[in-house]
């Protein structure tokens, strides 16, 4: 049975003043849970992005959101598709998804990818290196996380970061821990990493492409032993209703 | 609608996410409901 998510990428509404904005917010997460959607996820950016008028208009940080809309939703899903590795140090993000956790009881995902929006890297001060030492570092923080929601005092020395006996208490309420989604369509490097850190991921494009997307990542599965079953598929789009 | 996430949903996906990006909550609901009756 597939299942559907609901994503609100857009804080710009008509008549809505910024002090009822979350309101306005937790309304639609409250109106996709009630309608039977199993996910809401909220991008992580600290600009609206061009398609949706960019910079000028409103964007809300993401796990600021997300712990609002735990407080108001009781069956969904949460998380960010995706939040860039640049943006946070990889063990601060996995306490701030540990906590997600614990405030939504246990609904917290973690999406997570290499980054892409250079001018707001330029404009927030955050650093923008090539993608092949994004992806290195993506491969450092997925590993991090993974070890702050399964291990009691993790510890890791990689060449981007470094974490030492991190305790993360509380632990997560999910017995393994948030699911951690890798957001991406690379087929060399990104759904090789899916293939051997991710419980989900998010590909995109038309069926054809995600037909081949799959058998990429099925192929990359059987090289490193895992069990293509064990990885949720996901893709996002737009949707629009006519009456 | 109904052809374009039909032909999505026998790819074989786990889960089809969409942003309705100027959709009131009315809206919302309506699209979550359609989806899953006709797919859930």
């Amino acid at each position: 049975m597939t299942k559907f998510g609901l994503q609100i990428p857009n804080f710009t509404f008509a008549d809505v003043p910024d002090r009822e904005m979350f309101e306005h917010v937790a309304d639609l997460a409250v109106a996709g849970e009630q309608a039977g959607f199993d996910s809401v996820w909220v991008m992580d950016h600290f600009w609206q992005l061009p398609p949706l008028g960019g910079p000028s208009q409103p964007m809300l940080e993401a796990y600021t959101l997300l712990g609002g809309l735990a407080a108001r939703t009781r069956r969904v899903k949460l998380g960010t598709l995706v939040t860039g590795v640049t943006y946070r140090n990889p063990a601060l993000l996995a306490k701030m998804v540990t906590t997600l956790d614990i405030v939504s009881s246990g609904r917290a995902m973690l999406g997570l990818g290499a980054a892409w929006y250079e001018e707001e890297h330029d404009a927030f001060g955050f650093d923008f290196p090539s993608a092949g030492k994004r992806l290195d570092r993506l491969e450092e923080a997925l590993q991090i996380c993974r070890a702050m929601f399964t291990e009691e005092a993790p510890s890791f020395a990689g060449k981007h970061y470094r974490i030492e006996k991190a305790l993360n208490i509380p632990r997560p309420v999910q017995p393994n821990g948030p699911r951690i989604m890798v957001g991406g369509s690379g087929e060399k490097r990104t759904l090789r990493l899916v293939a051997q850190y991710a419980d989900m991921c998010n590909i995109n494009g038309s069926p054809d492409t995600i037909r081949h997307l799959l058998e990429v990542l099925h192929g990359h599965c059987a090289e490193v032993g895992r069990d293509p079953s064990e990885i949720t598929t996901t893709r996002l789009g737009s949707l629009f209703l006519t009456s | 609608m109904i052809d374009q996430v039909d032909a999505l949903v026998d790819t074989g996906l786990d889960e089809l996410i969409f942003n309705l990006p100027f959709a009131d909550p009315a809206t919302v609901r309506r699209a979550g409901e359609l989806l899953v009756a006709r797919f859930g």
